[in-house]
């Protein structure tokens, strides 16, 4: 702790201003990355290397304990067998497996975010709604979505609409609740200074509510996102015969554990880079966020 | 005695308490290649009401499992609508199945045989129970599949294209058979006595069943046709599970539809399907070494 022994508030704050510079030009000269964007980037890639060379390297070690390929096959097994499916692997192939859960995750999910975003804003807006809605959102949230597959046989059949709202009941609450919280938590001096200048109802929530609550709304959908690959295998069980969920169920079928570790990996890659789009988005979207407000 | 998959015999067997000699614990599972991962985990002892899907794949992935028993022989039925008269409309249909159970590989033979290319129908990869709903509802418009189901398909206004027969047999874990062979006799002398009583006096046999299953005992002759019942006597002909016989040679022709589809790394010869059928067991209730 530094002593502030200045008899002014402002000496004192200068001391303080002198005292973290010099701390960050010795922390500068003791580091060994360049520091700014480029450090961290460095940085972040070196930690995600090492953390996946230790992953792998446990992976091996267990594998070789095990040594049995239909418990758990080594890296290098899953390796060849994910050259395998890229090259020829007929309906096990991954690439067409891939574009498929892809395309179901996009409008499952976005289905699920427009409608959550919407239903949030008209939640906020009309305090009936709010009352009727949010009850229901509330009781159907902890319900997992795989529970309603039979009904959605029954009502949908067996085409892709079942599996699209299994993945849109997965994001639907998420983002309408993240919403609601979001326009609520919106600074109510900056309306009331909107409307003072003669703003309308329609105007405030476009130019002020909004903006200030997508922050809340992007991390909500970036959330969602998570949670729609995290059900992709519960949505094609539905009478799938494609999709990276439906892979992986194949694949246990016939004790085809490489294929399984395939298809995880795949889910967990697809998954990673969806969130890091959303992010770039995100950073477009609301430049300000993080910076505050002064 | 581990965990046991169980078919309709032994839950009539269970009613009737004819497993005088063992005591055992029943686990359902959907089809017979999702036992598989049990049965390496060494969660299941054995499998029971099996078809030959898992014991090609158990071949293909170095499962150490024998083949002890068959119960009976299953009718699997292409069950289809109206609108169908033969194999050359089920082009652009919706067909059902289990993935990778009997009832798909007999659709792929069928569907072979008759010309028409498996990508000319939409399959549909479904569960048994969710097969019924499907079909009232309009979603498909057939099914490959045994009974119960198909009998509800008949039921529900469906008709017959094909049936073939489905061998329902029992397998164990080498280690388990290793380990307990004393065990595996008892249920196979069980067995033994519940097929004999099923053959000699159905009616207990289904009035016992459809106490356990909460049916009206009128529905269980047609669930359970008494003559699929396989005599004892006769397993080890080639009509069952004999060297070579009809059982060896579709599991052959199933591991090689698999290899073909690469869902398995390789089809099993009919010689290596034969070592993978121990009649030992069977053999010993022929020889009266049960009572």
């Amino acid at each position: 702790m530094t002593d502030l022994p200045s008899a002014t508030p402002d000496a004192a704050l200068e001391q303080v201003d002198s005292e973290l510079v010099r701390g960050h030009r010795l922390s500068r000269k003791r580091r060994l990355l360049p520091t700014g964007r480029w450090g961290d980037f460095i940085a972040t890639t070196a930690s995600l290397i090492t953390a996946l060379a230790l992953v792998v390297a446990l992976w091996w070690i267990a594998a070789i304990a095990f040594n049995d390929p239909n418990v758990l096959p080594s890296p290098e097994e899953v390796a060849d067998r994910a050259d395998e499916l890229l090259t020829n692997g007929g309906d096990l192939g991954l690439v067409h497996n891939a574009q498929v859960s892809l395309i179901r995750i996009l409008i499952g999910w976005g289905g699920g975010v427009i409608a959550g975003v919407a239903v949030g804003i008209a939640m906020v807006s009309n305090r009936w709604i709010l009352g009727l809605l949010d009850p229901l959102i509330e009781l159907g949230r902890p319900i997992p979505p795989l529970a309603f597959a039979p009904l959605l046989v029954i009502w949908f059949g067996i085409g892709e609409l079942p599996k699209y709202m299994i993945l849109g009941f997965t994001t639907f609450p998420i983002v309408a609740i993240s919403t609601v919280a979001a326009v609520k938590g919106v600074d109510r001096n900056w309306i009331l200074a909107a409307q003072s200048l003669g703003a309308g109802r329609l105007y405030v929530l476009r130019r002020v509510t909004i903006p200030a609550a997508l922050p809340g709304i992007l991390v909500s959908i970036r959330l969602a996102n998570g949670l729609s690959w995290s059900s992709l295998v519960a949505a094609e069980i539905i009478a799938s015969t494609s999709g990276l969920g439906w892979m992986i169920l194949q694949a246990g079928r016939f004790l085809d554990t490489p294929t399984i570790f395939v298809g995880i990996i795949t889910i967990g890659l697809l998954a990673f880079i969806t969130d890091r789009v959303l992010r770039v988005a995100e950073a477009w979207l609301v430049p300000w966020r993080g910076k505050g407000a002064s | 005695m581990g965990r046991f998959v169980a078919p309709t015999l032994i839950l009539a067997g269970q009613q009737l308490d004819s497993f005088s000699n063992i005591s055992m614990s029943t686990v359902d599972v959907e089809t017979g290649p999702a036992a598989l991962p049990l049965m390496q985990s060494g969660q299941l002892a054995g499998v029971a009401d099996v078809g030959e899907p898992p014991i090609a794949i158990g071949f293909a992935r170095n499962i150490p499992l024998k083949v002890v028993w068959s119960g009976n022989v299953t009718p699997v039925t292409l069950v289809v609508n109206k609108d169908i008269k033969s194999a050359a409309d089920l082009a652009g249909k919706k067909i059902a199945a289990p993935g990778g159970s009997t009832g798909e590989i007999f659709l792929k033979e069928y569907l072979a045989e008759n010309n028409v290319a498996w990508n000319e129908i939409e399959y549909v990869d479904l569960g048994g129970p969710d097969i019924v709903p499907a079909y009232s509802s309009g979603a498909i418009d057939g099914a490959f599949i045994w009974v119960p189901q198909s009998l509800a398909l008949l039921h529900a206004g469906g008709h017959e294209l094909t049936t073939q027969p489905g061998s329902q047999v029992t397998i164990f874990s080498q280690e388990f058979i290793d380990q307990h062979p004393d065990v595996v006799q008892a249920f196979v002398c069980d067995m033994a006595q519940i097929q004999e009583t099923a053959l000699k006096t159905p009616n207990s046999v289904w009035a016992a069943l459809a106490e356990k299953l909460k049916l009206p005992e009128s529905e269980l002759p047609e669930l359970m046709p008494k003559d699929t019942i396989v005599p004892v006597a006769q397993m080890g002909s080639p009509k069952y599970l004999g060297p070579n016989g009809a059982f060896a040679q579709q599991v052959v022709a199933t591991g090689e539809i698999l290899a073909e589809e690469g869902a398995i790394p390789q089809a099993p010869t009919i010689s290596e399907v034969n070592e993978m059928i121990d009649l030992q067991f069977a053999e010993a209730v022929t020889a009266g070494k049960c009572s």
